[in-house]
């Protein structure tokens, strides 16, 4: 060992010429590191699948349920009605869960129009979401005071709306089952013969119940007023615009909403349809009015019995009973073409 | 051998100053050109798995790159909106799926990006926590934006005001954190997703009710209780509406997913009138141009480096001749005490390479830093287009 090694210790030197050898080599591999870069799948938007093959179909309302399940049948579709049946289900407000499930379906059948103002608010799946009243767009009622709320210091108030009641035109409806059709037919084109079939069985149905309607409220000649704005489609086949109270049926009417009708009528007679039954003390100050009232099923929710036509034809023969009353009423005014 | 390496070590321990510099230079010297082409490689190569994974995107007439950009990747200037009629536009047309992006908006670094839900299969993202967004007010973060905002799950993410200035501005929105995304390494992980209802509210064309405190006489109260910020809560949602047409209502841009090439071709012609104030492009044909026009200015940087590699390799044989007239007396006491010219000659050698191996060590450590920090390397491309 010589004088130097003794007072510089050689593994000092030996490991600082270790680890720049080492680092050295290392530089010529690393130009050709390739760099791990993640990128995503490139998945195009489809529907997760379900256990079940046959596309799971949700709609927001009782009328759609009936056509998909017309057209589409237990065979071929899940049908999905979410709102429950004690809500009214355009009022209805999923969870954020219920609507994570919504997202899943294979088809989301809205009504349009507004209706079921929580598809507004809630992220659903555009590509596999279709409105069944698109094509509507002329034939669309706004009303000017549609929604009536309170809020804020300057109290009741209202807004513009769409009426969203579109089915209860027959005509309409059979142009919304139409669409459902449409919409049945891009997820199962195997099965599009069946879908047409089922849908023709549907159209007549409909067709016939036009007919009926026009026999009835085609003949009847008189001021119509609706204590909501919901049955504006159904009378402007006859174009019939109702004017709306803005009536709760249980609620007693104030006095300020009767004067209000009397001014209004200022003599003459009408009849006044409801969605729901109103109290006897109403019903019976508005005969005293001269004012008939009606109570007309909008069909929004499952019925206890009977089906949507079933439902119709309750109306129908509701209608019928008015007309028969109104039997002094003579002329009639011509349906809508 | 290892005295001779034992004494160039020790020569250049003992003049560090001059060796670290020699170490830089060379550092510097192999260190540009690899982390120049690194940079460039790993950011074109980000930026071409994006495009290329994007068939087609629909914007307004403008600028193509900055369409592209702003819908891919959230950065750029926000192009002209396009009314979110064009969306049923191209559903309707039966050749693509229509996936709306709105992209205007900002909280804080992250841009907000307003889109439906398909947005989420189409780029494969998952949620690693909580949901995807279902409601108005939802927001879903990018997992590098959950960990810069510290954002968790079940907590609040605010938007940022347009403009410090607009004092009659809306006001900002806070969003609800409903999901935190898996990282995907793309600009997903920066970005904050809504539903696209969502970003037209922070637009102020939706707003619910709030009920400022009523003072006396009918007249509203200004107390601290009054938010300067919008929030959407399960009280508060169901009040939201949006006042005018939702197919007026704008969009960034709309990402086009065709059925297959036909389709995709098909739908190219629905746009090709030059009276149609939409356009639809390529995002791999527009920043094929553009990383064209990087690439050209690589090769000239590449010669100046080159340059400069040479002019620095002469500079540094210079030194060292330099260095070794100054070490004549050295050298000779070197030779005085046994030191063969061989010897001698090979303790200098072995000197040059302690400083090239020093240097290509640094260079090395400069290049792996470059490989860890490569992210920014698309942003940089990206604010060059």
């Amino acid at each position: 060992m010589n004088a130097l090694d003794r007072v510089y210790p050689r593994h000092q030197f030996w490991i600082a010429a270790s680890i720049s050898l080492a680092a050295s080599f290392t530089a010529l591999f690393t130009t050709g590191c390739k760099p791990s870069t993640t990128n995503p799948v490139n998945d195009v938007a489809n529907a997760p699948t379900s256990p079940d093959t046959r596309p799971v179909v949700v709609v927001v309302n009782y009328p759609l349920e009936y056509f998909a399940q017309r057209i589409g049948g237990g065979d071929l579709i899940q049908m999905t009605f979410p709102a429950p049946e004690n809500q009214d289900p355009a009022y209805w407000e999923p969870s954020s869960s219920q609507i994570a499930e919504i997202q899943s379906a294979d088809l989301v059948l809205l009504n349009g129009a507004d209706y079921a103002k929580w598809t507004l608010r809630s992220t659903l799946p555009w590509s596999r979401t279709v409105v069944t009243s698109e094509d509507m767009a002329e034939e669309l009622i706004q009303i000017p005071d549609a929604i009536v709320h309170s809020h804020g210091p300057e109290g009741e108030h209202s807004h513009a709306g769409l009426v969203s009641e579109t089915w209860l035109d027959p005509d309409l409806a059979v142009r919304q089952a139409r669409v459902v059709c449409d919409a049945l037919c891009g997820r199962l084109p195997a099965h599009k013969a069946a879908l047409e079939a089922r849908f023709l069985g549907l159209e007549r149905d409909l067709k016939t119940l036009a007919e009926e309607l026009d026999k009835i409220l085609g003949q009847t000649e008189v001021r119509w007023l609706s204590a909501k704005p919901r049955f504006h489609y159904l009378l402007a086949r006859y174009d019939i615009n109702p004017e709306v109270l803005h009536w709760e049926a249980v609620e007693s009417i104030k006095s300020s909403q009767w004067e209000s009708l009397a001014s209004r009528l200022a003599g003459e007679s009408a009849v006044l349809i409801w969605s729901e039954p109103p109290l006897d003390a109403t019903r019976k100050r508005l005969l005293e009015e001269g004012v008939q009232s009606v109570v007309l099923d909008i069909a929004a929710s499952r019925p206890r019995e009977g089906d949507f036509l079933s439902v119709m034809r309750g109306n129908l023969q509701s209608l019928h009973a008015i007309h028969e009353e109104l039997a002094d009423h003579p002329g009639s005014v011509q349906p809508r073409k | 051998m290892s005295d001779v390496l034992y004494l160039a070590w020790r020569y250049l321990a003992y003049h560090r100053f001059k060796a670290g510099l020699l170490v830089a230079a060379i550092a510097l010297v192999l260190y540009l050109p690899i982390g120049l082409n690194l940079l460039l490689q790993r950011g074109s190569r980000q930026l071409t798995a994006r495009a290329a994974s994007t068939d087609l995107i629909v914007g307004a007439k403008g600028s193509g790159l900055e369409l592209v950009l702003r819908s891919l990747y959230f950065q750029s200037d926000v192009p002209a909106d396009l009314p979110f009629s064009a969306v049923r536009r191209v559903a309707s047309s039966g050749f693509a799926d229509a996936i709306p992006i709105h992209a205007k908006y900002r909280a804080g670094q992250h841009p907000i990006v307003g889109t439906s839900i398909e947005y989420f299969s189409f780029r494969a993202l998952r949620p690693s926590s909580g949901r995807l967004p279902a409601q108005l007010g939802d927001c879903v973060l990018g997992a590098r934006a959950a960990g810069r905002t510290e954002a968790r799950v079940g907590g609040q993410v605010m938007s940022s005001p347009e403009s410090v200035f607009d004092i009659t501005g809306v006001y900002p929105l806070e969003m609800n954190v409903v999901g935190i995304l898996e990282p995907t390494g793309t600009p997903d992980d920066d970005a904050v997703f809504v539903d696209v209802k969502t970003a037209w509210v922070i637009a102020g064309l939706g707003h619910g009710h709030e009920e400022p405190a009523a003072g006396e006489g009918g007249s509203v109260q200004a107390s601290p209780a009054l938010k300067n910020y919008t929030e959407i809560n399960d009280e508060n949602r169901s009040t939201f509406h949006f006042h005018g047409e939702q197919d007026k209502f704008p969009i960034t841009s709309i990402i086009a997913v065709p059925r297959d090439d036909r389709s995709a071709a098909l739908l190219e012609g629905r746009f090709l009138d030059p009276a149609d104030s939409l356009q639809i492009v390529r995002p791999d044909e527009v920043l094929a141009d553009l990383l064209g026009t990087v690439l050209t200015i690589r090769r000239y940087v590449m010669i100046g480096i080159g340059l400069l590699a040479i002019a620095t390799l002469a500079l540094m044989v210079l030194v060292f001749l330099l260095s070794m007239q100054i070490r004549r007396q050295e050298i000779e006491t070197l030779a005085n005490i046994g030191g063969s010219a061989s010897r001698i000659r090979a303790v200098l050698l072995a000197e040059i390479i302690g400083v090239l191996m020093a240097g290509a060590a640094v260079a090395t450590l400069a290049t792996l830093a470059t490989v860890w920090i490569a992210g920014p390397a698309e942003r940089l491309l990206i604010a060059f287009g």
